[in-house]
């Protein structure tokens, strides 16, 4: 990690923990969910930013772990198992949401949720075709 | 189907998976995926080892029709 990532890492950091200030103090008399949401957000942006300063004080102490890491990120292998766990993944879960529908309907949920587990899943089949479309004009 | 010799000429080398998978920049868990005939390389890949050993592709990997 560079000193650029380091200094954004910082001030992603620092707004994280002004958010999760703001969200528990209640400034300005926010409404109760924009206190939640701030609240959510502050401590999710002080997580990623702890857990990435830490990673770089860490690669700077044991640079051979880093190259090891980096080996393993670019490794054709590893990317490999990847993509093919990732296709497997959407594969079963679009299985699973083709019974989210019916389980509304039986469950007596209003029409617009069932209708909106539908959208979500034409969504992912149109996201779907969409990359099968452009990826097969680039390869 | 795609055959390799890599164990073989790897050891002829006396090089270690580890050290190869250094020199090449990939796991020693895929080094061991391609001797053992588990994993296929890319074509890449597969060049970066016959330049490694300076051996001609199809003198390491072997296709062989079903």
């Amino acid at each position: 990690m560079n000193k650029g990532s380091v200094a954004r890492n910082a001030m992603v950091l620092a707004a994280g923990m002004l958010l999760l200030a703001a969200g528990l103090l209640e400034a300005g008399d926010m409404a109760r969910n924009v206190s939640g949401l701030c609240v959510g957000i502050g401590s999710g942006l002080i997580g990623v930013s702890i857990a990435h300063l830490a990673m770089a004080r860490y690669y700077a102490k044991h640079p051979a772990f880093r190259r090891q890491q980096e080996i393993e990120a670019g490794d054709e292998r590893s990317i490999a198992i990847n993509n093919l766990s990732k296709a497997k993944a959407f594969d079963m879960t679009v299985r699973a949401m083709m019974l989210i529908p019916f389980l509304l309907i039986l469950a007596g949920s209003s029409l617009w949720i069932t209708l909106a587990a539908v959208a979500l899943y034409v969504f992912s089949y149109s996201l779907r075709y969409y990359y099968i479309y452009k990826y097969s004009k680039v390869l | 189907m795609l055959r390799n010799r890599l164990e073989e000429i790897r050891k002829q080398h006396g090089i270690k998976q580890e050290e190869l998978a250094e020199a090449l920049a990939v796991s020693r868990q895929t080094i061991g995926s391609l001797e053992n005939g588990r994993y296929n390389p890319s074509i890449i890949l597969a060049f970066k080892i016959a330049r490694y050993f300076k051996l001609p592709i199809e003198e390491i990997f072997i296709y062989e029709e079903e």
